[in-house]
This record gives C-alpha cells, sequence and structure tokens, in this order.
C-alpha cells in the first residue's frame, strides 16, 4: 500500500521534473498544482446543481414520449389528463410548431403531426407534483399510423428510403458551412480531396482496406439534464439551467419560439458533468411552452431514460478506409468514408461529419487524400457533440490499421507512425499550415513509459500491449470574451461564459488572470455565466476554453493593469513607464513604500475610477473549407496531438479483456494547471474503457432502446479501472494561445478505445472492427480464428 | 425511474401480527425484507390504465366524470408493505448447532459474506454474498428477500441449489420445510402459499468443499449472466457425491445433472472435469439476451464449471 505522504512525496517529484529545461511557460501561478477553486463547494455538497433550484410555486413536469419510431399521429386528446386534478397545462406540437437547431435547424420541440423516433416527445405536462405529472402522461391518447422507419444509416442513404425531413430543403443553416442534400436523409457531404489519390494507390506497394463499425453510446453524465424556467410579463423568458452553452440554448429557444434574445435569460447552474450531452438546449426547450401557457416557473429534470432518448448521444459511425503503403511504411494515399448515424436530428451531428471527416486520416502526413463524410438520419435518438468529436471512432479503425500496415510490413508500429506524422510547418490535410506539433514527443513518451516498466505475465492470461495516437482540431472562427472588474476592497470579479463543467476551467481562468496581475488566486471569484451579463462566449465545447476563453480573460487582466497603470501614474505624477507593478500593487518607481493595491490606486482619492477591463479573443484568420475539396486557409485556431498505450490481459476461454495499466502523453501546448490536467487524462481513460469494453445502445428491430438504464448500460466502476500514468509534451507550446495553451478535454478521450484494441491484438491475435470489445466479441473472434486454423 | 408509489406501511412486531396482516391484505401485501429488489422494481414500473366504475368520494364532486375516472396505477404497485425487520426475535441471526446452520431470512448479504461458519463450511455462499450488488445494496439486501424474489440469475439461488438448503418458512398455517430444489417454479415464481414469508435457511456441512463463480462484463454492480456453484464430496480423490447448481441459464436456478452424475465415482482427473463441463453446459438452456447470447453462455457454464470444480478441489 503507497501511503498518502509517499503519494504527496511522487506528486512533488513530479512537479519538479515536470518543466525541467522545457519550453512550456511556467510561471507563479500558471503551470503550478493550484487547487481546484471549485473543489470545496463540490466536496461539501454545496454547489448548486440544475435539479436544486427551486421557485416558489414552481410545477413539475414529464413528458409523454412516442411508442413509434415512424408515425404519423392520427389522434392526440389530452383531455383526460387535463382533467386530472393538480394538472396545471398540457403542451403539444400544434401549439408550438417552431423548428430550431444548432447548425441546422431540424429539430421539432415536440412532434408536430410525425415522430421520428421511439421516446420522440408528443406532449408535455406540468403539474403540481411529480406524481400527478407522471399519472397525467398516461392519460394523454395517442393513435398512429405507421410509416416504415429506418433504422441503418447504409440503408437510410439510399434513393428509396423513407424520409425523416422531406421539408430538409427549406430548413435554416450554416451556409458554406454544411452541405446537406434535400430530398435524401443526408444532412451533410463533407468532401475533401488532395492530391490525386488514385495515383497514390498506383505508386503503392501495398493497399489495405478496413471497416469499422462503431455504436451510438451516451454522455451518461452523473448530473441528468435539469433546468427551471419561468416566464414573466412580457414574456420575459428566465431560466436556470445546468448547461455547457448558455448562449447556444438561448439561440435555440429564440429560434423556436421567436423571441428575441435580448427577452431571454440563461443562468448557468452547477453542472455535474457535461461531455457534449449539454450543449444544446433539449429539457430547456420542452419545458418552455409549459411555462408560457401556466405561468408559473416550470422544472423540468431528466430521469436518466430521458437522457438517453431525449438529450444527444454519440453518432454511431460506420467508416471504410483505404490506405495505400510504401514498403517503407510512408502513406501515399487515403481513401475515406464516413456515414454518421446521425438520428433524427442532425443539427449538431452534421458538424462532427465535417471535422470529424477532415480528421479521419490521424496525424499523418499523407500526400494524397480523398474523404467522404455523411452524416444521415435514422429513426433513432439524436447523435450530437461528444468528448472527441469524432475523432476517438475514426481513430478505432484508423489506429488498427496503421499497427496492421506496421505488421505487415514487419516495422514497429510507433516506426510506421513517426516516419508518417505531422510535423512543425507541414500543411494539414485540410490545407493548413500547422504550428505546435508535439506528436513524436507524445510517441516517445508512451513508449518509455510502457517499455520502462512492463507488467509481468498472469497465468492463464495472455498480455498485450498497444498504442494509439490522435489529433484533435477545435473550433476557429468562433468569439470569446471576458471581462474583469476590481471591486471596492480589492476583490476581483472574473466574467467569463464557460461552464465549469468539471474539466476545471473555472481554476485555469483564475490562473492566468493571477499571472497577469501578480495577485493569488483566491483573490479572483468567477462568476457562472448568465446571458444577461456575462460577456458572450460561444459554447464550452471543441476544448477551446483554455485557448479562446483563456485569452479573452488574460486579455481583460491586461486591459485592467493598463488602466491601474494609467491612474497610478496620475495619483503618483511620474509618467507610466515610472510605475512598477507586482504583488498585486502598484507603486512609482524607486519608492516601493508608496505602493497601493488596485482598490486604492482606482477607487481611493478624490476621483474614484472603476476599473473595469475587457477582452475579447478570436481567430482572424480562421476559414471554412472549400465545398468540393474541403481546403482552407485554417479551419482550426489549433491541433492537440496525443498517444495512449494500454496493457491488457485476455483471458481466451471467456475472452475476458482486463485493462490493467493505461498511459498516456497529450500535446496540450503549456499546461496551465497539471493536477486538473492529469485529472482530465485520469477521467478520460475511465470514459475510453467504458466506449472500448462495454458501452452500447442497444435497440430491437422496431427501435425501441432495450438498455435506458444503467441495469443494461454499463459504465466502469472503480473496481474496472487500471494503473494510469499520465505526461505531458513540453516541446510544442502555442504561439497564440495564453502562455502557449491549446485545450485537451477531447483528445484525451481520442486514442483510448484504439490503444485497448491494439493491445488486444497484440495479446492474442484477435483484430475486432467494432466496439465495444466485450468478452462475448473477443471469445467469437478467438474461436473463428481457431477454426480458420 | 419514477418516485415510489404510495403505500401503507407495517412494522409488525411480532410474527403472528406480520401473519394477520397478510392474511388481511392478500395479494395487495408486499413483503419488505432488505428492498433492494422491491422498492426498485416499484420505481421502474411502468403505469397502466385502468378504469373505473364506482364513484370514490373524490368524484362525488365531480358528479358527471363519476362514471368515466380512469385510474393510473403502476403495474408494479406497492398498496400495503410489511416490513418484517422490526419482528422480535430479530430474524437475521445466523446460528450454528452441531452440523446445522441456520442462517435467518433477513440476514444480510454483508452478514454472511463476513460470518465465520459460513466462511468455512460455505465458501461458495459467502463468496456469493460477498460479490452481490455494490457494498451499500449488500448491507440491506437480504438473502431471503434474494430467493423470494425467484430470480434465475439471484446471486445466491443456485448456490443454495448445491448446497442442498431447506427453507423454513412460516404462515398462519404453521411452519414448514421445502427442499431448495422444489421452491423455484419460474422466473419470479416460487412455492410460497399466499400468507407465508421465509424464516430461515438451513444449511448441513457434511465435508463437502465447495466454490462459486460468475460470469459478468463489470467487476461489480452487475447482474449474473451466468453463475456456477459445485459443491463436491469427495473420498480422497474420487468423488462421492456432486452438485452443480447453474443461475441465469434457465427459467429457474438449475442442477446441472447429467454433469453431477458424470462426476460420481470418478477420480476428478483434469480430462473427468473437464467431460464434466462440458455436460453442464448441455444441461444449461438458456435465452440470448443484450446481456449475452444463448451460446455465448452455454459456453461460460462449461468454462465456468471447470474452473468451479478445481477451485473447490483446491
Amino acid at each position: 500500500m503507497i501511503t498518502n505522504k509517499q503519494i504527496l512525496k511522487i506528486l512533488d517529484e513530479k512537479q519538479d521534473t515536470f518543466y525541467k529545461g522545457k519550453q512550456n511557460y511556467v510561471g507563479k501561478y500558471v503551470g503550478q498544482r493550484v487547487p481546484r477553486v471549485d473543489a470545496y463547494e463540490k466536496v461539501t455538497g454545496r454547489l448548486k446543481f440544475g435539479a436544486d433550484v427551486e421557485l416558489p410555486n414552481q410545477l413539475i413536469s414529464r413528458l409523454k414520449r412516442s411508442t413509434h419510431a415512424h408515425a404519423k399521429i392520427t389522434r392526440l386528446d389530452t383531455s383526460k389528463a387535463e382533467a386530472l386534478p393538480g394538472v396545471v397545462t398540457v403542451a403539444t406540437g400544434k401549439e408550438f410548431n417552431g423548428l430550431t437547431g444548432c447548425y441546422l435547424n431540424d429539430s421539432h420541440v415536440y412532434a408536430i403531426d410525425r415522430v421520428l423516433w421511439v421516446g420522440d416527445i408528443v406532449a408535455a405536462v406540468a403539474a403540481e407534483t411529480a406524481e400527478i405529472a407522471e399519472k397525467a402522461v398516461e392519460l394523454i391518447e395517442i393513435e398512429y399510423e405507421d410509416m416504415t422507419p429506418v433504422f441503418d444509416a447504409i440503408e437510410a442513404m439510399k434513393p428509396d428510403a423513407p424520409l425523416l425531413h422531406p421539408n430538409l430543403g427549406s430548413y435554416k443553416w450554416l451556409k458554406g458551412f454544411l452541405f446537406p442534400k434535400p430530398g435524401t436523409n443526408i444532412a451533410n457531404h463533407f468532401k475533401l480531396r488532395k492530391g490525386d489519390v488514385e495515383k497514390g494507390f498506383a505508386e503503392a506497394d501495398y493497399i489495405f482496406e478496413d471497416t469499422l463499425s462503431v455504436p451510438m453510446v451516451q454522455h451518461t453524465p452523473m448530473e441528468s439534464h435539469a433546468c427551471v424556467v419561468q416566464v414573466e410579463a412580457g414574456n420575459q423568458v428566465e431560466m436556470w439551467a445546468c448547461t455547457q452553452g448558455p448562449f447556444l440554448v438561448r439561440q435555440m429557444i429564440s429560434d423556436a419560439f421567436n423571441i428575441p434574445l435580448n427577452k431571454i435569460r440563461v443562468h448557468t447552474t452547477g453542472v455535474g458533468g457535461g461531455f457534449g450531452a449539454k450543449l444544446i438546449a433539449k429539457n430547456e426547450l420542452y419545458a418552455i411552452p409549459l411555462a408560457l401557457k401556466s405561468h408559473r416557473p416550470v422544472k423540468m429534470a431528466f430521469n436518466r431514460s430521458e437522457e438517453f432518448l431525449n438529450t444527444f448521444v454519440r453518432q454511431g459511425l460506420i467508416m471504410k478506409m483505404k490506405t495505400g503503403v510504401k514498403k517503407n511504411g510512408k502513406m501515399v494515399a487515403r481513401k475515406i468514408e464516413c456515414i454518421w448515424d446521425g438520428g433524427a436530428f442532425c443539427d449538431y451531428g452534421v458538424s462532427i461529419a465535417r471535422s470529424g471527416g477532415y480528421a479521419s486520416a490521424g496525424p499523418y502526413d499523407v500526400e494524397n487524400l480523398w474523404i467522404d463524410s455523411y452524416c444521415v438520419y435514422t429513426n433513432k435518438p439524436s447523435g450530437g457533440a461528444y468528448r472527441g468529436f469524432g475523432v476517438p471512432e475514426a481513430a478505432t479503425v484508423e489506429e488498427q490499421q496503421i499497427d496492421m500496415i506496421a505488421e505487415r510490413l514487419g516495422i514497429p508500429a510507433t516506426e510506421m507512425r513517426r516516419i508518417n506524422f505531422y510535423h512543425e510547418g507541414d500543411t494539414h490535410a485540410t490545407g493548413m499550415k500547422l504550428h505546435s506539433v508535439g506528436c513524436e514527443e507524445c510517441l516517445d513518451k508512451v513508449t518509455t513509459m510502457l517499455e520502462k516498466t512492463p507488467l509481468k505475465p498472469k497465468e492463464g492470461k495472455l498480455y498485450g500491449a498497444g498504442q494509439a495516437h490522435v489529433h484533435k482540431f477545435t473550433a476557429h472562427t468562433v468569439a470569446a470574451s471576458a471581462v474583469l472588474k476590481i471591486n471596492e476592497d480589492n476583490s476581483i470579479l472574473l466574467y467569463h461564459a464557460v461552464s465549469e463543467i468539471g474539466q476545471g476551467s473555472q481554476t485555469v481562468m483564475q490562473q492566468i488572470v493571477s499571472e497577469v496581475l501578480d495577485v493569488p488566486i483566491d483573490q479572483i471569484q468567477s462568476v457562472k455565466a448568465d446571458t444577461h451579463f456575462t460577456p458572450y462566449a460561444w459554447q464550452t465545447a471543441a476544448s477551446k476554453a483554455t485557448f479562446f476563453d483563456g485569452n479573452a480573460c488574460k486579455y481583460a487582466a491586461e486591459n485592467a493593469k493598463k488602466q491601474l497603470i494609467e491612474l497610478a501614474a496620475i495619483r503618483f505624477d511620474v509618467p507610466q513607464e515610472d510605475v512598477e507593478f507586482g504583488g498585486g500593487k502598484l507603486w512609482p518607481k524607486g519608492k516601493p513604500e508608496s505602493a497601493q493595491n488596485f482598490a486604492q490606486v482606482s477607487m481611493g482619492g478624490s476621483f474614484p475610477k472603476a476599473v473595469f477591463g475587457h477582452g475579447i479573443f478570436t481567430v482572424e484568420d480562421g476559414s471554412g473549407l472549400d465545398e468540393q475539396t474541403g481546403q482552407g486557409n485554417r479551419c482550426s485556431a489549433f491541433w492537440m496531438f496525443g498517444g495512449q498505450g494500454a496493457e491488457v490481459y485476455v483471458d481466451t476461454e471467456t475472452g475476458e479483456v482486463e485493462l490493467a495499466r493505461m498511459v498516456a502523453c497529450h500535446d496540450v501546448g503549456t499546461v496551465i494547471n497539471p493536477t486538473t490536467a492529469e485529472g482530465q487524462l485520469e477521467g478520460s481513460v475511465a470514459q475510453g474503457l467504458g466506449i472500448a469494453m462495454f458501452e452500447e445502445m442497444h435497440f430491437d428491430e422496431k427501435g425501441k432502446l432495450l438498455n435506458d438504464s444503467f441495469t443494461d448500460y454499463h459504465l466502469p466502476t472503480t473496481l474496472d479501472m487500471p494503473l494510469i500514468e499520465t505526461d505531458f509534451a513540453v516541446n510544442s507550446p502555442h504561439k497564440e494561445g495564453p502562455y502557449g495553451a491549446k485545450g485537451m478535454g477531447e483528445p484525451a478521450l481520442g486514442p483510448t478505445a484504439a490503444a485497448i484494441a491494439n493491445a488486444v491484438y497484440n495479446a492474442c491475435g484477435v483484430r475486432l472492427f467494432a466496439l465495444p470489445l466485450t468478452s462475448e466479441r473477443v471469445w467469437k473472434a478467438l474461436k473463428d480464428k481457431e477454426v480458420q486454423k | 425511474m419514477n418516485k415510489l408509489s404510495e403505500f401503507d406501511y407495517y412494522e409488525p412486531a411480532t410474527l403472528a401480527e406480520a401473519y394477520d396482516l397478510l392474511e388481511k391484505f392478500g395479494t395487495e401485501a408486499k413483503v419488505l425484507a432488505g428492498g433492494t429488489d422491491m422498492l426498485v422494481m416499484n420505481k421502474k414500473s411502468a403505469f397502466a390504465k385502468v378504469e373505473k366504475s364506482d364513484c370514490n368520494v373524490h368524484n362525488r364532486l365531480i358528479a358527471d366524470t363519476c362514471a368515466t375516472t380512469t385510474e393510473v396505477k403502476r403495474v408494479y404497485d406497492l398498496k400495503n408493505v410489511i416490513n418484517l425487520k422490526k419482528i422480535k426475535p430479530i430474524l437475521n441471526e445466523i446460528a450454528v448447532k452441531g452440523d446445522k446452520l441456520t442462517i435467518g431470512a433477513l440476514a444480510t448479504m454483508t452478514q454472511i459474506n463476513l460470518n465465520e461458519s459460513v466462511k468455512k463450511h460455505f465458501p461458495a455462499l459467502a463468496a456469493a454474498a460477498g460479490r452481490m450488488g455494490s457494498p451499500l445494496v449488500r448491507n440491506i439486501a437480504t438473502m431471503g428477500g434474494n430467493v423470494a424474489n425467484s430470480s434465475p440469475a439471484g446471486e445466491t439461488l443456485f448456490v443454495l441449489l448445491a448446497l442442498e438448503a431447506k427453507v423454513l418458512v412460516g404462515g398462519k398455517a404453521g411452519n414448514r420445510t421445502i427442499d431448495i430444489n422444489d421452491f423455484f417454479v419460474h422466473v419470479g415464481k416460487n412455492s410460497l402459499k399466499p400468507g407465508e414469508i421465509i424464516l430461515a435457511f438451513e444449511l448441513e456441512s457434511t465435508g463437502s468443499c465447495n466454490a462459486y463463480k460468475r460470469f459478468s462484463p463489470r467487476h461489480s454492480m452487475d447482474l449474473v449472466v451466468v453463475g456456477v456453484c459445485a459443491n463436491l464430496w469427495m473420498d480422497g480423490k474420487v468423488c462421492k457425491k456432486a452438485n452443480i447448481g447453474l443461475g441465469a441459464v434457465a427459467i429457474t436456478p438449475i442442477h446441472a445433472v447429467s454433469a453431477e452424475k458424470y462426476l460420481v465415482g470418478k477420480e476428478l482427473t483434469d480430462d473427468v472435469i473437464k467431460e464434466a463441463a462440458k455436460l453442464a453446459a448441455g444441461d444449461a438452456k438458456p435465452i440470448s439476451d443484450i446481456r449475452a447470447s444463448a451460446e455465448y453462455r452455454t459456453h461460460l457454464v462449461e468454462v465456468l464449471t471447470k474452473r468451479t470444480i478445481k477451485e473447490a478441489l483446491a
């Protein structure tokens, strides 16, 4: 047993060696193991989450959900529900028929005349108690006329497939960014064409072709979606929600109900995990009609089944990958087709088809590329953003194929990767010039961690280790802004719209501001996002908060510092260049005894000036991608790189895979907070392990989800967790990032499943191009292999 | 999952009181032993509409709706919950008398897992009790509840089958003993008569060696996909008698009858164990569901039977 003291010692040593002689920035606050500023309220249970918000006189709501996958609603009678004592109001799609969405407005609030999946919402009830609302839902009478459903994305692409959205052509979407195909189920077709792929294949010594299928999985945040909304006089909507995207929620409410943005106020509560599921308005939309009709506050807190069926799921993926390679391991051509099983609404999934598509060839410089990526409607729950945005899914075939090629060529897989990796200054598949490329360092560190202390063999089990490496994009032209106020007592308020969803952003933003102003972290208080008061930010998504919002916070602090220096120059009656700044104080050069703190400088004396720093950030040379070629100037503000190594034991009799150790090294630029960064990696291993080995949404032949609870939707428990070792690249800080930082939430999940799959192959010779790697699948593959012998 | 139904709750202080309540409420009574199945089933239960023809007090106020009221009830409803935990003397004792071990119906999984006598004579049962659910569940789930629930995947059921447990049941008409082999009738159905409850389990230690193994995707908080318990009476290297209990591979927990027969009188070499495991797989009649295919379950019976026999002998 390791004692706490020993652990602390290990942590200390780790901290010491962390940046030894490296290029990543380490300052007084940035790069330091600062305790999380939200830890205390979380561990003491004091943080208020979505469902904790209670308003006087509030109603409880429940949803009536469809039992049919694709059907016309021929009769909808809510009278018995409305007659039940305690029911205040019932709302349906006939009354509220606006469409909304993130990139593509294809989403209804409640089904208008057709239901699109088992679980689609037909009506909502608000009542005095949950019990009454639950009963009322059962009293709603619906008759359906079945239409042909389509559950398989490949089937859905066929010309004669039933159409989920016959009016696709009339929907509003982000033009130039998405390319929907009206008259089909294709919500987006992304194309990337680079070089001459057929010429590349002709020049190749070997060609490999593989197909992967990944099922729909759900984010399963610990806290399910919850909100409370009230509508005040003049249709002023005020909402409290556990969201990752308060401004997007506001936008979607505005689109759906035709309410101007300045009449919608969204407050962010504590958020108990998001992983993408809480980016857009879901329950927030469904609650509003009830509040509009009842004139009373309405709470809508989802149960786990609603979490599975009525929020987001990770889209399924069927991916074909053909690679041409030279004898020395250099890849010369890759042709890829991604078909994303987008579910009933593809309003966010369209963007995954795009970015997941352009990243699908992995962190490798391949001269000739041809990528088609389709987001396809099916009669299933809606797909959307999930940590990794397509990268972990695509990596599962892409990174296994690298290992296969290396084996066939007789070179180590590490060498195969090294030969093909991107380097600083290379041109990315999308035409963008790459800067801050740390994949090689990650490969070296992962390899060293694996080889230094390999695990011992276990009796009766086969041992194997394997690696996988990814690159991950972020957003490009999105805005981030921040405001910083110095209070009369010298305390500081920091306003930015990044939701603290467990990733540690609140701490990171405060560290950045502390570094600029040279004040202790606890002198700063972050304000939870509130769309009426916090300056605009896009979403807490795409691993972009540290880079975009971190820069906005940095600029806000620098702006405040500039104002303070100007004021100090007046107060001290010296030129600005003679004002010294440090330790949270200002003083005239050579007179440290006259130092004043920020409040004294700004608010003191006879001419008080409230200092109010502001910062805005975006990437100015960001660009879209050409419709025909997928080429552009800068489709992503930066790229993150990273690799992981898995060590597994396989029980060949049962097919059981035990993930024994996972090592991870990621290039995230400067690490603002090593402790929270390690936490991100450890969390991603847990999540990746679940996706790799357990998680799959099972549907029956009529489209009903069979495992919409944790009884049969398995997540790893602490007992399933492997040993974890983490490290970071230190030689590739980003010149535009705050102190060189990039992002890290998503790439951490990227290689996990693929690394496990490669380790399983190396242990027992079984190659599985389907997730999850259940014991039964491994056993069957072992049996088939035996038969083939 | 919805909220718990509203129900009337009773805490009888004696068995006689409990029997009276059971008689009074008949099919509208539910017995609370631990609650880890019953309360969850109620919360998960779907609602069903029941047309009501009579006018109750509430509806008399609205005369015209009186005749057409539709009531919404849970399919698995709770009307009268009778908690057995306050009965004196308390029903959770684990007592040893000679070769006989009596485990009270309300003994929790944790109690059974930690009991020295159970660990010594029936390590298979101690292990099963220590593996079920999570620590939180094991602290309140009882073996009486587990057996009365009669799920074919019940963690202790196939173990009790192999260990030849006797089920002591009580009711207004008096006590009786049911052989565990006669107890389970179908999925969720058993031979308890209306008004009867399980009082205790009796196990006899007769020098057998036993072991238990189960398969499930996760290392904890998971249902049994396949469970095997081997209980062997050995004379040196020769097997005198064998019980192999199988869980989650039929509508009730079952004996692997042909494997048991095959083992008797044989020296338990690797080959013999292998053959017995094959026969056990043939005895299993599993279904395919999202937890596993019938084919895989059958295969797991073979692997686990082999391993369980070896562990019992070790």
